[in-house]
């Protein structure tokens, strides 16, 4: 039966032939198909070795190249078209195709390349222009300021100089230079250098330190801030920069003042002394300028088409360079006949979807005009197959739940089909409250109704969650609306719908209610508000919640028996299933007979109504004997003598019947010879793992690889009879589950824990927030109602909803997990993961 | 007797999940379907059957310290 959540499908361990020259179509077909998990048949070859290693190579490059593509698409805001990628499923790619594909891939890398390191030049070249602008400009500045002041301060001197010097031929001063020039040439009669440049502002005051230090203060600075930010072209960050000009005396301070500010990382620039120079500079600077700019915004443009053509097809290409890749993994695992020329692959598929397989492999021959087609063949074997449940958008979530506590193992009872219904029911037990139900279930309704177009969203991991789980919240909604109902809570009120069944009489001070008739469906309302309300729902949901795990419980262990069935294991039902039930229902269950038992009858005197509590711990601590005032019926005494020591006995049945048949069963096969042959056929590799079908004649290398795999499994599967550790083992699994029985029973006490802590937390919630807003008069109300309502509204879906309902989901993923699957659940499997393109695909998106 | 309540809904709980449970058609996920409306009916007919049967004979009585009758007609007083 496909689709069948109760035992996970049969699999097969399947041998394929594929001729080497149809290898990679066929591979492709399968992973499209993504119903096959291929098994390494060479472990023992490292990584490197493997034969298809340069393929893999040179796809890496090519992947490397893309990610370089779309790093520089993304930096360059070029929106990329997202395509449906399911487009680009059932199509494999030819070897062809690939190699025009990197072909394209190197063009466009190299062309993107060779435009970014241009574009890096340039960029280079257009920020010193800029600085150096900068520069000329303020530098124009303090020359201006500075000629003003030399004349004050050198003039008296200046003439004295000139005349002393003139002579001598140091300086040459023309008479008649322009009154500018003049402040220049009484630097240059000083014999003052300077030095311009640019330098990050953050440097500035360690620079003007150091300077300060290193020169012993024969110097005079200036700088000023240049107003534009201006974009460091190698690191993409924005830089503010001051531009300082620096004089200075004698040709070996200014030496040393261009070593300083090159190792602090200021830019230095060449000023000429002349103004006339420096005015023409500046001109060429600006016109350099302006045809760079042309330069850029054009390579930036060209820059921009090319990757939006790259763009448009950027995801196609990955993905078809994803599968590619995933193929030559999965040829590595392959072995190699090299006699005829064909990769010999191995794997676990569904039973069932063999005859897809062949089609897709006679498809691959067709489409190909191969002469050879790849070949098919199932072998036996003694491996342990994977675990796979074939599960749809309902199912998966539930599934999902029993996976995270173990892959059940193959063939084995599955717990996740009945999770589907008890977890959101245990899960409502705790939650019931109907206002809460609807909103919980209105949230699932919308992402269920809404889920192909939520699908495509990533609103980040907590979102993903939830909407994983839709399903699992919808049914949750619902039991919590039925529970909702059967507590009479909606949001802590209660509704009279079918006429409470309780009239109040004034005795004293108080109001009494006097039975007239049983309240059809759920609880009374006539409890709620009344001061002992507590009373009657702790013993109610404290009782139930015994029922629902005794219930749960003996379920779990009767699943045991399909297991003993369908593994052959008959004895374990007489040995294992039969005293467990029996223990765990003759105290137990005796004790949800004693609830019923006492809730049937009619107590004309309450008082006088014995506890089930006292019964129980009585039953154990003298059994045989009852008082008269805990008496429920005739005859207790002794039955429940009788339990109490048919619990007893199945204490040792559980402990010694299964080793005892074991024993003499291991026994009577050991006397017929049976047990030797089996060890001699243990060190022949080629018996002891499997039979292949014809045509099996493999290589001897192979063989032996391969067939060593086989035998280590086969070795551990052999059964080594040591009396000694069965007993062991018998002795933990009988202790286990009799003080489990216990503790496991108390431990279903948290549904009425926890369904108490919600009923209250919400009436809490009521009384302090709507209670108080509905006691105010006059203008005050609307308003009060406006907030009070708002704040009552976020406080019960984050609190009531959002919290409780987490600690009721892990409440009840304990309740699964535990207390039900302890008792059958083996969950030792391996999970089934196929080679399919589509998990692959999702992978690497995340 | 009160309890009659108890056998009549399981009955009806049976019967109508006996008749839900053969109509429900052959498919790939018809044992799911199966599991599914047996467990509900058991669960849901069981929370009936104890919240009914915690009230039928109960052993304490609401007390209150107002006077509001849940019934909605004549509060004694």
């Amino acid at each position: 039966m496909a689709g069948n959540l109760f035992r996970s499908e049969e699999m097969s361990l399947v041998q394929l032939y594929i001729p080497l020259e149809i290898a990679q179509p066929t591979v492709s077909e399968l992973g499209e198909l993504g119903h096959v998990e291929f098994r390494d048949l060479n472990p023992n070859v490292n990584a490197f070795q493997r034969a298809f290693v340069n393929e893999i190579r040179r796809l890496d490059e090519m992947e490397r190249k893309l990610r370089f593509l779309e790093g520089q698409i993304h930096k360059a805001e070029v929106p990329v078209r997202s395509m449906d990628s399911s487009l680009y499923y059932g199509r494999s790619r030819t070897q062809q195709e690939i190699d025009e594909l990197e072909e394209r891939l190197n063009d466009h890398d190299a062309r993107v390349q060779q435009m970014n390191t241009s574009l890096e030049t340039l960029n280079k070249r257009y920020l010193e222009l800029t600085e150096l602008r900068h520069v000329l400009r303020e530098t124009a500045i303090f020359f201006d300021e500075a000629n003003t002041r030399t004349d004050d301060i050198l003039g008296g001197t200046h003439r004295e100089d000139t005349h002393l010097l003139a002579p001598g031929g140091t300086l040459e001063q023309p008479d008649d230079n322009e009154a500018v020039e003049r402040g220049e040439g009484a630097l240059r009669s000083a014999n003052l250098g300077f030095v311009a440049g640019v330098i990050p502002r953050g440097r500035m005051g360690t620079f003007e330190r150091i300077l300060f230090r290193a020169l012993r203060g024969n110097l005079y600075m200036n700088y000023a801030e240049i107003d534009e930010p201006i974009v460091d072209p190698i690191t993409d960050e924005v830089v503010q920069k001051n531009v300082f000009i620096i004089f200075a005396h004698g040709a070996q301070l200014l030496a040393k003042i261009k070593k300083i500010c090159e190792s602090m990382g200021a830019t230095v620039y060449p000023v000429d002394e002349r103004s006339e120079k420096r005015r023409n500079d500046a001109q060429e600077v600006l016109g350099r300028l302006e045809d760079l700019k042309h330069v850029l915004d054009s390579t930036r443009n060209q820059r921009r088409i090319e990757l939006a053509k790259v763009a448009e097809n950027l995801e196609s290409w990955s993905t078809v360079v994803k599968k590619e890749k995933a193929i030559y993994h999965t040829m590595n695992q392959f072995n190699y006949d090299q006699n005829r020329k064909a990769l010999i692959a191995e794997g676990w598929c569904p039973t069932l979807s063999i005859n897809a397989i062949q089609y897709a492999l006679r498809g691959v021959t067709e489409r190909t005009g191969a002469t050879v087609p790849p070949i098919l063949n199932e072998m036996r074997t003694v491996l342990e197959p994977p675990t796979f449940h074939r599960t749809n958008k309902f199912t998966v979530g539930f599934q999902e739940i029993v996976d995270a506590y173990g892959v059940a193992a193959y063939r084995e009872v599955n717990p996740g089909l009945f999770t589907v219904i008890t977890f959101p029911f245990l899960f409502a037990v705790m939650f019931g409250d109907f206002g809460h139900g609807i909103f919980v279930t209105a949230f699932a309704t919308w992402m269920v109704s809404q889920e192909k177009k939520l699908e495509k969203k990533r609103w980040g991991e907590i979102w993903s969650t939830f909407f994983g789980g839709r399903y699992i919240i919808l049914l949750m909604g619902i039991f919590s609306i039925y529970t909702g109902l059967i507590y009479n809570d909606i949001f802590s009120k209660a509704m009279n719908l079918f006429g409470s069944g309780w009239e109040f009489h004034k005795h004293g001070e108080k109001w009494y209610g006097e039975k007239k008739w049983t309240y059809v469906f759920g609880v009374d309302p006539a409890w709620h508000g009344s001061d002992n309300v507590l009373l009657f729902t702790n013993s109610y949901k404290m009782k139930m919640a015994i029922i629902f795990g005794v219930m749960h419980m003996s379920f779990g262990i009767c699943l045991n028996v399909c297991n003993f069935i369908y593994f052959n294991k008959r004895l374990n039902i007489y040995t294992d299933f039969l005293p467990q039930i029996i223990f765990l229902l003759s105290i137990f269950g005796y004790l949800v007979i004693l609830i019923i038992y006492k809730w049937a009858t009619y107590w004309p005197d309450a008082s006088l109504a014995p506890g089930l509590l006292n019964t129980l711990i009585y039953m154990f601590l003298s059994p045989g004997n009852i008082g008269q005032k805990d008496l429920l019926y005739k005859g207790q005494a002794g039955l429940q003598g009788f339990l109490l020591f048919v619990a007893f006995v199945c204490v040792p049945w559980m402990l010694f019947a299964k080793p005892y048949f074991l024993k003499k069963e291991h026994e009577k096969r050991g006397g017929l010879g049976y047990a030797g042959l089996s060890d001699e056929n243990l060190n022949d590799p080629t018996a002891a793992g499997f039979t292949s079908g014809p045509g099996d004649n493999r290589p001897s290398e192979d063989g032996a690889s391969s067939g060593a795999g086989h035998v280590e499994v086969a070795s551990s599967g052999h059964e080594h009879f040591d009396f000694g550790e069965i007993m062991i083992h018998q002795m933990i699994h009988t202790i286990e589950f009799c003080l489990g029985a216990i503790s496991n029973t108390a431990s279903y006490l948290r549904l009425w824990a926890l369904s108490l802590a919600h009923a209250q937390l919400s009436e809490v919630l009521w009384t302090m927030i709507m209670g108080n807003v509905l006691l105010m008069e006059g203008a005050v109300l609307p308003i009060a109602l406006v907030c009070g309502f708002a704040m009552w509204f976020v406080l019960t879906v984050g609190i009531l909803l959002v919290m409780e309902g987490l600690s009721a989901f892990l409440h009840a993923l304990r309740l699964h997990w535990v207390e039900f699957q302890n008792k059958f659940y083996a969950g030792s499997g391996q999970k089934f993961q196929p080679f399919a393109f589509q998990t692959i695909l999702a992978d690497t998106e995340e | 007797m009160a309890g009659v309540a108890i056998l009549v809904t399981f009955i009806l709980f049976a019967l109508a999940g006996g008749t839900a449970f053969w109509f429900i058609p052959k498919s790939q996920d018809q044992i799911l379907y199966r599991t599914a409306l047996s467990l509900t009916l058991v669960c849901t007919w069981t929370m009936w059957a104890v919240t009914y049967l915690a009230q039928m004979n109960p052993l304490i009585v609401p007390e209150r310290s107002f006077g509001h009758n849940p019934t909605g007609g004549h509060s004694n007083l």
